[in-house]
């Protein structure tokens, strides 16, 4: 009688053991995999970061690009050409000047 | 059987247990002593292997004009470098790149020769270049991302801006004299890079490393319209070069400096080195002529002279010594107004007898010949004045009609614009901000008055003898503007050659004056070089003067005098109204 009550102890003890042993064991691996997750979104997030910056880069090499071709385009020898050689404007005299207030 | 078992099992479970101990006890010694004695070590070989550090300079900065209009910008371009240790057949792979950059074959194969780890085989190569090459798909050569200058507006203003190297230092002009605020700074950054070498996360820092910006007060319009009538003077006359200057009186703000025959910054090296250099700062001239204006200056503020006071002019010819002055045309009796105004180098001569050479030697000093104005372009001359004490009877002559002194065109057209600004010399300045790349203000130049050289009433009694010049019967006719009064002085200079001596047919025709006289805007100086046609000043450099004041004027909105007030009117809503 004194033994079986001894061998039940044991197997409650035992399941005890156990159920805290799995949950031990399932917060590692659940751990392990979100450890992983993190480190995958990380890196991935790095190549989004270098490609974003790459696309930045060639962006405001573009604009600067532009800009340049903008003075190219704006300036006085080229204007001073469109106006006499394709419109035929002049410079005009003092009387036909006309001041904006 | 099962006793046994049961006997050794202990003994057994404590020897495993203590080989597992020692084991784990092992590995732990040996990872304690890798984190803590050689962690720094082992930390460095791994970050080797995942890491990749750069190294760049930031970007030089813009130069924009008075308008923020961009005169010298910096562009991305790539340059492509050649591993010789790499190559395995140099003869194939230099053909190759011959042919795809259009370089010759020879040099290159030559170079690629050479026992170097590195050889650039073409600095800022055009995209076009880029593909080629990267098509080719060559191992041994590499594409490097560098920055150049360029300059959009080409020849304007080319020798006030300057230009860098291949390495981006300013060797001329703003280029070289701003080049420590243009210049980026050094920085490196590390990209990680994983196991394909391919960089997946840079630390680049974003703090700008680029240069300053410069803010000119060259206006490119203004610099256009001088640039355009300057190199029309030079031709008309056939000449050999030219200078124009164009500066506010009011604040000493060069609003425009000329030079022709003018040169590409953008290829500078295949130009003619003397063409480098601004000249309207760095070389001396006589001033000839011209310098009557501060003959008269002397004469009124030292001399107790009015402009009606009167000079004989010796008929044509007049002795001083062992030396004979002539003038162009003979005169008898001249007013002070008419010396000028005729230009008579015996009027001149004559007043500085009146005045004294010591009043004329104060004045000059005073009106900043001599000395170097301190505008911030390098190279600028001094120019020569030599003391009173050392002339002689013919010196003091010579130098009243500016034979004997020398002088910048940039000092000359300060001393003009201090007489149009009542008699005060503004210090003349070519930058009055430099920037930061978000565009706020690092540091500001403003107007700087550097002392009164005469009196206002001095000076306006000056304008009224000035004005007189481009009057009908004036030798700066051809400089009078419809609409506008104007203040000037013709000069014809004659060359020395290797000698020292004067050579002859060869002249330095000018003209220096500043308009509207009653609140002047613009002072200008127009000096043509040997011209061949004709030497005369008011000839030659006069009517460049007037193309450049009225176009000039224009531009700047400045309304004509003889307008009637109020009987053309605009409004920028409904245009004409009446």
């Amino acid at each position: 009688m004194r033994d079986t009550k001894k061998i039940s102890r044991n197997k409650k003890t035992g399941l005890k053991l156990a159920a805290i042993w799995s949950t031990i064991a399932i917060l590692f691996i659940t751990e392990l995999f979100l450890y992983t997750w993190c480190r995958v979104q990380c890196v991935k997030t790095g190549y989004e970061i270098t490609k974003e910056t790459d696309r930045r880069i060639k962006l405001s090499s573009l604009q600067n690009n532009l800009k340049v071709e903008i003075a190219h385009l704006k300036s006085p020898q080229r204007i001073a050409k469109i106006a006499t050689m394709k419109l035929g404007l002049i410079i005009p005299t003092p009387e036909k000047m006309i001041i904006i207030p | 059987m099962r006793a046994v078992e049961t006997k050794y099992i202990k003994f057994r479970i404590t020897i495993v247990g203590f080989i597992f101990t020692a084991l784990i006890s092992a590995i732990g010694a040996k990872a304690g002593y890798l984190q803590i004695y050689q962690s720094s070590w082992l930390a460095k070989k791994a970050s080797a292997q995942y890491e990749r550090p750069f190294k760049e300079l930031g970007k030089r900065g813009t130069i924009f004009d008075a308008n923020l209009r961009e005169m010298a910008v910096s562009i991305n371009t790539t340059s492509i470098a050649a591993y010789p240790h790499k190559i395995q057949d140099t003869a194939a792979t230099a053909k190759m790149l011959a042919n795809s950059l259009n370089i010759d074959f020879k040099i290159l194969q030559r170079r690629l020769l050479a026992k170097k780890p590195f050889i650039w085989v073409k600095r800022q190569a055009t995209p076009k270049e880029v593909n080629a090459v990267k098509n080719l798909n060559l191992d041994s050569v590499g594409f490097l991302s560098e920055t150049s200058r360029f300059y959009p507006q080409k020849t304007l203003a080319a020798q006030t801006i300057g230009f860098t190297g291949m390495d981006g230092k300013g060797l001329e002009g703003i280029e070289f004299y701003y080049d420590n605020q243009l210049k980026g700074s050094d920085f490196e950054y590390v990209v990680l890079k994983d196991a394909l070498g391919q960089g997946f996360n840079s630390e680049k820092t974003t703090t700008d490393y680029s240069g300053k910006n410069i803010v000119l007060t060259i206006d490119q319009t203004i610099q256009y319209i001088t640039e355009k009538a300057l190199k029309e003077a030079v031709d008309e006359n056939f000449a050999k070069s030219g200078i124009a200057v164009v500066m506010s009186p009011k604040t000493g703000a060069i609003l425009s400096i000329a030079q022709y025959p003018s040169l590409n910054p953008n290829s500078y090296e295949k130009f003619d080195r003397n063409l480098w250099r601004n000249r309207a700062i760095t070389d001396p001239f006589e001033p000839g002529s011209i310098m009557k204006v501060f003959t008269a200056a002397a004469a009124i503020e030292h001399g107790n002279c009015s402009e009606n006071t009167a000079f004989f002019c010796e008929n044509g010819e007049y002795r001083i010594g062992k030396n004979i002055i002539h003038d162009t045309h003979p005169h008898g009796w001249l007013t002070l107004k008419e010396v000028v105004k005729l230009s008579s180098n015996i009027g001149a001569s004559k007043v500085v007898q009146k005045t004294g050479p010591e009043s004329l030697y104060r004045t000059l000093k005073d009106f900043g010949f001599g000395e170097k104005t301190g505008i911030n372009c390098p190279g600028e001359t001094s120019g020569t004045v030599t003391s009173y004490k050392n002339w002689r009877a013919i010196d003091a002559g010579t130098i009243s009609f500016g034979q004997g002194i020398s002088a910048s065109p940039l000092q000359i057209i300060s001393a003009v614009s201090a007489i149009a600004n009542d008699g005060i010399l503004m210090k003349p300045y070519i930058v009055q901000a430099i920037t930061d790349q978000q565009g706020l203000t690092v540091s500001r130049f403003d107007p700087i008055p550097v002392r009164q050289t005469i009196s206002s009433a001095a000076s306006n009694k000056l304008k009224d003898i000035l004005m007189s010049v481009t009057e009908k019967d004036g030798t700066g006719f051809n400089a009078a503007l419809e609409g506008y009064t104007v203040c000037g002085k013709t000069g014809t200079a004659q060359k020395t050659d290797e000698t020292g001596r004067y050579a002859k047919g060869k002249y330095i025709s000018s003209f220096v004056g500043f308009t509207p006289a009653e609140n002047p805007e613009v002072a200008i100086l127009v000096l043509v070089d040997e011209p061949t046609k004709t030497h005369y000043g008011g000839i030659v450099s006069a009517p460049a003067f007037k193309k450049i004041a009225q176009e000039t004027l224009t531009y700047m909105n400045i309304q004509p005098k003889n307008r009637e007030a109020g009987k053309l009117r605009v409004s920028r809503e409904s245009g004409l109204l009446g």
